[in-house]
């Protein structure tokens, strides 16, 4: 477990994510309080990359949980292997077990398919595992009631086994792209956090630490390029991810320098969606 | 937009403190959650005693941590925020010796611990709130708009008995008929049915445990009803007047009868007026929307209404399931590119835009205004809206759609 904020944040920095104070202070809080952290942003800002860094850190796994709408708790928290029952019962049979065998087997542990939640429920290590459930908002309302009571008690009851209950609860992060307003029950659960787009310096940073071969010239340039889109009404406006592409397709070009005929090639690191591209080709004709 | 309130003489603060006891932080982090719950910040108990537990575990004298602390514990929501920065910026302002204090230990035992109370004897912690509250109060009162009545308002002032109660029912008829028929929409959940289409493994296998694992009975299941998104953005300016009466009434049975509407006026701004039409009769409802909702001119600025309704409305409730309504007979007084850019933006995060225009009922009416014109290739229906007929219409387009 991390002893201090500063501890957090120099083992991220080990592990090469570039996170601010109020990250790891909130990282912190949800250690001591043993609450969920609901993270929001746009895309590309390294959200789901937080889980997977933390899990690092701890030496730990990371459970992840990728939702959807349609997501239930079959899909997500366990499901009885129903063909491989099916034999099971065949075979009983044969052997001539009584009704009660029968049940008794197929409704075993070795007939359960896990799934992400039960797997963080059962973990069986000295070390708590990092629960993230990705993209909560893509769910539905049902599976958000449903994860409400999952994440109270971490304890789930299999009717046919019994009650089972999490020895140490997970370090658990939540999600969400904002595509839709989450409930209000879930929100009160957990420690809130917005991640920025980040500054000029936060950017190099994270440049500098990801790709250390790149000039410090060229990252310069980057990231003063990106801090001017960002300020655009672009439709999709890139993230990290794509400062990170695109240094590295600058890289593989062998190029040191920005320069305007580079910088059309290489639109499509940037900008995902075909009006941007053109946008941008108006909008910057003077640069 | 932050809403002001006044603090009373009573619950102002001393404005310095010597050293700071516990009990006193206690009382003004009370207070300022308080403040917050009033600046419609939604602040429970339960959150109220994560924040005081998890002070124990950072170091107070650091505003940063302080700052976050805060902030993690009672913000759910990103629009929150400036509200929040705000009241945080004029309610905690501590002077210049806190940032210089050495680190303290974290105990766990804080409050028992001398050491630790020394320490805080040694911060000097100025609280105050300043003229915060009573300056900014002020100001708000003076920029708080009140609603004007131009001779181009059309909605409150036209006598709605105009309607003639024969015309109303027939309305509401036709609309009551339409309704159900709309928005069942199935999605991916299931449930038990005995004639769905698909097999429900689970209740098969319990259902064959005492036939010994072959299957005689099959339990079915199949997708689950659920309802969808309409969002209606209706143009209230003066071109749009004579048709007010009919859509007006129909949005509002759309929005009483269906779940998931959401109902928007504009003209020269984007106005949301879901709440306002809820729980009150049709001209309770017209009154009140008219109060709310000011018009200057007779003029539409559709682009910059949709921009406001992309950028602000849209995270919060558009989906790939959602049906935007546009109702407008698209004289737009922006330039046409903002209007295309942005109807661009929403066809790519809704399922399909419907554009009613009255002035398609007329005969020899050609969409050549550069505003209708510029739309038109991102709508997946175009139709009128001008009387019953065209009214039944729709009610058939909505049902294939929705």
């Amino acid at each position: 477990m991390f002893k201090s904020i500063e501890k957090i944040l120099s083992a991220l920095k080990d592990h090469k994510y570039v996170a601010d104070r109020a990250l790891a202070t909130i990282v912190y809080l949800a250690q001591a309080l043993k609450k969920p952290i609901l993270l929001e942003g746009e895309a590309g800002v390294g959200k789901t990359e937080v889980a997977k860094v933390i899990a690092q850190a701890l030496s730990t796994k990371l459970i992840r949980l990728q939702c959807y709408e349609g997501l239930d708790m079959s899909t997500s928290l366990y499901e009885w292997n129903y063909s491989k029952q099916m034999l099971g019962i065949k075979m009983e049979k044969t052997k001539g077990s009584s009704k009660k065998e029968i049940e008794n087997t197929i409704f075993s542990e070795k007939y359960l398919l896990r799934r992400p939640l039960l797997e963080a429920i059962q973990a069986n290590s000295p070390l708590p595992r990092v629960l993230l459930i990705d993209e909560i908002d893509r769910s539905d309302e049902e599976f958000e009631a449903f994860l409400l009571e999952v994440l109270s008690d971490f304890q789930i009851t299999i009717p046919e086994i019994g009650t089972i209950k999490a020895k140490k609860r997970p370090f658990v992060l939540i999600t969400s792209n904002r595509t839709r307003e989450l409930h209000d029950a879930l929100k009160r659960r957990c420690l809130y956090h917005w991640i920025e787009y980040p500054t000029f310096e936060k950017e190099y940073e994270i440049v500098m630490t990801k790709i250390p071969e790149i000039r410090e010239t060229l990252a310069t340039q980057i990231c003063n390029f990106m801090q001017k889109i960002r300020q655009r009404d672009f439709h999709k406006k890139p993230g990290i991810a794509e400062t990170l592409d695109w240094a590295q397709a600058l890289i593989a070009l062998n190029k040191d320098d920005l320069d305007k005929k580079t910088m059309e090639q290489t639109l499509g690191c940037i900008f995902k969606y075909n009006v941007d591209i053109s946008k941008f080709k108006v909008e910057f004709e003077e640069d | 937009m932050i809403r002001h309130i006044n603090i009373s003489k009573k619950e102002r603060l001393p404005q310095t403190f010597g050293g700071v006891q516990k009990k006193s932080i206690l009382q003004n982090i009370l207070l300022f959650c308080r403040i917050l719950k009033q600046l419609k910040i939604n602040i429970t108990t339960g959150r109220v005693l994560d924040l005081l537990r998890s002070l124990k575990y950072i170091n107070i004298a650091k505003r940063e941590d302080f700052y976050y602390t805060f902030r993690a514990n009672l913000i759910s929501q990103r629009n929150e925020i400036p509200t929040f920065d705000q009241a945080f910026q004029a309610f905690w302002r501590l002077s210049g010796e806190m940032q210089s204090v050495q680190e303290m230990d974290r105990d766990k035992n804080a409050d028992n611990n001398t050491s630790l109370n020394e320490h805080r004897q040694r911060i000097k912690e100025t609280l105050f709130l300043d003229e915060w509250s009573n300056e900014k109060t002020k100001e708000a009162l003076d920029k708080r708009e009140v609603p004007e009545f131009s001779p181009v308002e059309t909605l409150a002032t036209k006598d709605f008995s105009d309607f003639t109660d024969k015309e109303i029912e027939r309305i509401k008829d036709v609309i009551v008929q339409m309704i159900p028929k709309i928005a069942t929409k199935k999605s991916r959940r299931r449930h038990l049915d005995l004639k769905g289409r698909e097999f429900d493994f689970r209740r098969t296998l319990r259902m064959n445990l005492r036939y010994g694992g072959e299957i005689l009975a099959l339990a079915r299941r199949k997708r689950r009803i659920k309802k969808i998104k309409l969002i209606t953005l209706s143009d209230v300016s003066g071109s749009m007047d004579c048709y007010s009466k009919f859509f007006i009434q129909f949005i509002f049975m759309l929005q009483d009868k269906l779940k998931g509407v959401e109902t928007f006026v504009f003209s020269t701004r984007l106005t949301r007026i879901t709440d306002l039409l809820r729980n009150r009769s049709v001209n309770e409802a017209l009154t009140e929307i008219s109060r709310v909702v000011l018009h200057w001119s007779g003029g539409t600025t559709i682009g910059s209404c949709l921009k406001t309704f992309n950028d602000e409305f849209a995270p919060g409730m558009l989906n790939k399931r959602t049906v935007v309504m546009i109702i407008s007979d698209g004289w737009d007084r922006d330039n046409s590119n903002l209007l295309e850019y942005q109807m661009m933006r929403l066809k790519r995060n809704c399922r399909k835009i419907i554009w009613l225009n009255p002035l398609l009922g007329s005969p020899g009416y050609q969409p050549l205004c550069r505003g209708m014109k510029a739309a038109l290739p991102y709508l997946s229906y175009f139709l009128p809206l001008n009387n019953l007929s065209s009214l039944m219409a729709l009610g058939k387009t909505l049902n294939s759609v929705l």
